[in-house]
């Protein structure tokens, strides 16, 4: 482990080598530095452009007529009355799509043949408020607000799901009932059959669902004999956690421009999207085209957080008016429209046994978890519960595990990704058992972590679980490389935690009415990517401009900037000469995009190969211009000149002037493609110190400390500034936000708003800093040791203050809770050197097992009785039966 | 619909335009002077990425009418760094990092323009209280506020 590195994220702040040009091995470079992004300039003078700023010529506007009811039978859709005013351009229904409109692709594998994939109107049903059903187009989104007002919908309500238990209860209504049942039967009649029993849920792999219930999918994860170690665990107890429907929520909505090119045959798309290429084929095909015909551009993004990762409706539909009209159609989401329109996420509860010994050493896990993944099975609907299963053990031994994750049904608006997605509630689950663990047997959950973390030693770790996805099976990835227990000791050192202790006791001594006062921490991996490739092209003008264009689609992270720094240091020359170009599918032939906390691992390393590959194609033309063999060429800051240094140097222009295509031998352009080796795991740990005024219930952040490994910082100001931003999400995810939604399916979110942090909400002192570890060989790396970091801060944040609040909520006046009797004196276990003082814990129904962590939630908890100790059963029950449709009772001992 | 005479100073340009009585602030600068710097995120006057000065002061351009600015003067984004140089509002936004996306850059801006061109300066907590009125989803407000804070005297004790 090397130092842990201070950052010095900010402008003035300049305390490490981070504010100054780096150096590496005597030359100077520009990774590693805190270059001012490029992209400012223009964002802060308000010549950003984005999609609501783009004005084509002779463009319409279109404005959506959603479902005002959660699940309904669709007896009529009445345009006529809006297609009567002479403001109207068009409006459309399902019905004036030849064969239907086009169904939303599913990405997440659920049944084929399965009808679950919305169309983009609805045909004869609707599943959630704000689905849609029509579109109007007008001169102007005034007018088109008009006429949509004049579109009659007639609705035949049904019953309605509205969550996961009663979406999972027996006789539950069925959003999209077999064919046997269709077309409708009686509304609502129970079209169950085959039940769960139709699942073998001893065969260890993915499985289909019936056609009977809401099920759409079910993941499994396994690792060992998760059935014989909780038998066989000293210790045992089983909880419920859950996690509230939460959302991205960037501040610019979506948003789309479509043009129709008559003449030429072809339709260019403007729509900020995290996969401009995978928005071109969806596009394509939806509209019969070859892919080839469209183009996709993107402009400004104003944020995407996962939200923007896949195509909506209204893309499609757009792109069909637009063919339709023969002239350009754009559209832009109010914000009402994006809390019922945009992908929701997390949703999840956790049906949680444990399994330990009296060290708090963590045996074995299993946990049925039920993700609700909204009305369809849109492009990432599932992904939460795909992404969930496998991420729990995190960066902890846990020698058995196993999971079941449902994704399920509800009438809600479909889920899909957001920033730290399937990690962030996976970390949420196994941070708040290590501390439940931490609290059974007494010990600091410092200490417990001590006891669990995979050791350096142990890297690489795994493949040890396997995920059984509906399409096959696969081993989750290794954990590469990286030393968890000495960046947790690091950082316990750095944020004075046993000063901190002693501060909870002091304050807990002297001021027993005060405010809770709570220390919780939050570890995590960020697994870099998925394993997807990227591609990336490289051009050299005749002036010496080098223009990149990559598969990348940035949102806001500073993508310009940081490849630009790679290709400075890789090819030599000023960051001015680098122009970088991206989201535009006409330049590049295909592309990934931008999610996963994979630009900078992947997207870099595709950009830093191009760029060797360029370097190696000028190198010959270099040569020639300089009468000797290539191996005599070096590339220094002043250009290709000779090994032995006489002589003068030659400039990019010049190469690229001789390279060229009149002059040379071609364009001096080289393209690469990266495809990792593995997945790069990034990792860290959060602290967190929060405040519970117990009158309240109210939670006041006071400081926030991150410490992560992401491998090597191409430029730590923006590398904070993401850490940063995940800690914002991490303080809205773990104390407020929620999209609640009413018993009978209506949200409530579109009318309140959706609560957002704002700056009051953040801890008054945030703290980030980074180490690297060792890695292995840089092989399949792209030639740097970089991990992710963009999601890094919501996934260990929010675990960090929830932890946080619990540990405050565990330290409130009173005696302390009893507790089991079972404990080792510290410092006996594996791993464990660190004598911390034993604390109390609060292991009974009032421990805190649900985020958001709201004021009436934290009041409840208060108010909750401790529950009396009770005696510890040698061993669980073994093969407990299916408890999917079973209400848990909270936390109780096994 | 019937339309409305207005006259209006927008960034030291005037303009005599004919407007519904329904049209916004926002959409007048935006949709009519072509000014799109003034970004919409909510149209509920809760994010604040609308923000502009009209007569000085900040308003949400979602919230206010265009007929309502009959006669006024406004400052857009895009009137800040009229001489061509970033103002010192931008630039230091853009060395404290205090922007990533971008999109509500434009009404932070005019907010603390504003705050700086008040007689008495502002304190720290007149900067959170100011700030509070906008929402931004990627930067955790931490290099906003630090960005802020470098404006109004000594900085603050050094954090990293």
């Amino acid at each position: 482990m090397t130092t842990l590195r201070p950052d010095a994220g900010t402008a003035g702040v300049t305390r490490s080598a981070a504010g100054t040009r780096g150096e590496t091995g005597g030359r100077p470079t520009v990774v590693g530095t805190p270059a001012r992004r490029r992209e400012d300039d223009r964002l802060l003078r308000g010549r950003g452009r984005f999609v609501a700023d783009l004005r084509l010529p002779g463009q319409a506007q279109a404005v959506f007529v959603r479902s005002t009811e959660p699940h309904a039978l669709l007896r009529a859709v009445d345009v006529s009355a809006a297609r009567g005013d002479r403001r109207a351009v068009a409006v459309l229904s399902a019905a004036d799509f030849p064969g239907g409109p086009p169904l939303l692709p599913s990405a997440s594998g659920p049944v084929p043949g399965l009808p679950t994939a919305q169309p983009a109107l609805a045909t004869d049903r609707v599943r959630y408020v704000g689905e849609p059903v029509a579109v109007v187009v007008a001169a102007d989104r005034y007018a088109a607000e008009d006429l949509a007002d004049l579109v009659r919908v007639d609705y035949a309500p049904l019953p309605v799901v509205a969550d996961l238990d009663a979406a999972l209860r027996p006789g539950a209504p069925t959003l999209h009932p077999r064919a046997a049942d269709q077309p409708g039967g009686p509304p609502g009649t129970p079209a169950r059959g085959d039940d769960g029993a139709a699942r073998d849920d001893s065969a260890g792999r993915g499985s289909a669902p019936g056609w009977g219930d809401n099920v759409e999918q079910v993941v499994r994860a396994v690792r060992g004999d998760v059935t014989a170690a909780l038998a066989a665990a000293p210790l045992t107890f089983s909880v419920r956690l859950s996690i509230a429907r939460q959302a991205g929520a960037p501040m610019e909505t979506r948003g789309v421009v479509a043009d129709w090119d008559r003449a030429a045959g072809r339709l260019t798309v403007w729509t900020p999207t995290q996969i401009p290429h995978g928005m071109r084929d969806a596009v394509a095909a939806a509209l019969g085209l070859p892919a080839d015909a469209v183009r996709v551009v993107l402009p400004d993004v104003g944020g995407a957080f996962g939200t923007k990762m896949q195509p909506y409706p209204e893309e499609f539909v757009v792109a069909w008016l637009s063919r339709l009209l023969g002239r350009p159609v754009g559209w832009v989401e109010d914000r009402a429209e994006h809390t019922v329109a945009t992908v929701h996420g997390r949703d999840q509860h956790h049906d949680v046994e444990v399994g330990h010994d009296a060290s708090g050493r963590i045996l074995a896990i299993r946990d049925r978890m039920a993700s609700d993944i909204g009305a369809y099975s849109f492009t990432n609907a599932a992904v939460e519960a795909i992404a969930t299963p496998a991420a729990v053990p995190g960066l902890y031994r846990v020698p058995a595990y196993a999971a079941e994750s449902l994704a399920v049904f509800t009438n809600k608006t479909p889920a899909g990704p957001f920033r730290g997605v399937g990690a962030a509630p996976a970390t949420f689950v196994m941070e708040r058992i290590v501390d439940l663990v931490a609290a059974q047997v007494g010990v600091d959950p410092a200490e417990v972590r001590l006891r669990n973390l995979i050791g350096p030693d142990e890297l690489p770790y795994g493949p040890r679980t396997t995920l059984h996805l509906t399409q096959g099976s696969m081993p989750w990835p290794p954990h590469d490389s990286g030393d968890y227990p000495g960046l947790l000791r690091r950082a316990l050192d750095l944020v004075g935690y046993r000063d901190l202790r002693r501060e909870q006791a002091q304050r807990r001594a002297s001021d027993p009415a005060g405010p809770l006062f709570g220390v919780g921490l939050g570890m995590f991996v960020e697994p870099s990517g998925d394993g997807k490739p990227e591609l990336a092209r490289l051009r050299v003008d005749e002036y010496g401009v080098v223009e990149v264009a990559a598969g990348l689609a940035p949102s806001g992270q500073g993508h310009e900037t940081m490849l630009a720094q790679i290709v400075a240091d890789e090819l030599r020359i000023p960051l001015d000469d680098v122009v970088v170009r991206l989201g535009d599918t006409d330049r590049l032939r295909w592309g990934a995009g931008t999610m996963a906390s994979r630009s900078a691992a992947v997207g870099g390393g595709a950009v830093r190969l191009a760029a060797r590959a360029l370097v190696e194609r000028a190198v010959p033309v270099a040569a020639r211009l300089l009468g000797v063999p290539a191996s005599a060429v070096a590339l220094t800051e002043h250009g290709f000149g000779r090994t032995d240094g006489t002589g003068a140097a030659l400039d990019w222009a010049s190469v690229a002037q001789a390279a060229g295509p009149t002059t040379g031998t071609g364009e001096l352009a080289a393209e690469a493609e990266f495809r990792p080796a593995g997945i790069p795991f990034g990792y860290g740990v959060h602290v967190s110190v929060v405040e519970v005024d117990p009158g309240t219930g109210v939670v006041t952040a006071l400081r926030h400390r991150a410490f992560d490994d992401c491998g090597t910082v191409l430029n730590p100001m923006m590398l904070a500034g993401q850490v940063h931003g995940g800690i914002g999400f991490a303080i809205g995810n773990a104390l407020f936000e929620e999209l609640p939604y009413t018993d009978d399916g209506f949200p409530l979110a579109g009318a309140a708003g959706y609560p957002l942090p704002t700056v009051s909400s953040m801890p008054a002192d945030v703290w980030v800093a980074h180490a690297q570890a060792p890695a292995p060989p840089a092989a399949g790396r792209g030639g740097g040791d970089v991990k992710g970091a963009g999601e890094g801060g919501v996934i260990g944040g929010t675990a960090a203050i929830a932890n946080a609040v619990a540990d405050a909520l565990a330290h409130r006046p009173g005696p302390p809770p009893a507790r089991t009797p079972a404990r080792t004196p510290a410092g006996t276990g594996a791993g464990g050197t660190l004598a911390f003082p034993s604390l109390p814990g609060i292991v009974g129904p009032e421990a805190v097992t649900r985020i958001p962590l709201t004021p009436p939630e934290v009041l409840r908890l208060l108010r909750a009785q401790p529950s009396p100790a009770t005696g510890v059963p040698a061993a669980y029950p073994a093969n407990t039966p299916d408890r999917r449709h079973a209400p848990n009772p909270g936390l109780s001992r096994g | 619909m019937s339309e409305h005479p207005v006259e209006v100073t927008v960034n030291g340009t005037r303009h005599r335009l004919d407007v519904p009585a329904r049209l916004s602030l926002a959409d007048l600068l935006r949709e009519h002077l072509g000014l799109t710097g003034t970004h919409l995120g909510c149209e509920q006057g809760r994010c604040g990425s609308c923000t502009v000065l009209l007569s000085g002061e900040p308003v949400r351009g979602c919230l206010v009418l265009a007929v309502q600015a009959d006669g006024a003067e406004v400052t857009t984004v895009e009137g800040v760094a009229a001489d061509g140089t970033l103002d010192r509002v931008q630039s230091a936004l853009r060395e404290h990092h205090g922007l990533q996306c971008g999109f509500c850059t434009p009404g932070i801006v005019l907010t603390l323009r504003h705050l700086l061109d008040l007689p008495a300066p502002p304190g720290r907590d007149d900067l959170v209280a100011a700030l509070d009125g906008h929402l931004c989803r990627c930067t955790g407000y931490v290099n906003i506020l630090r960005a802020a804070e470098s404006l109004i005297g000594p900085a603050p004790s050094e954090r990293s």
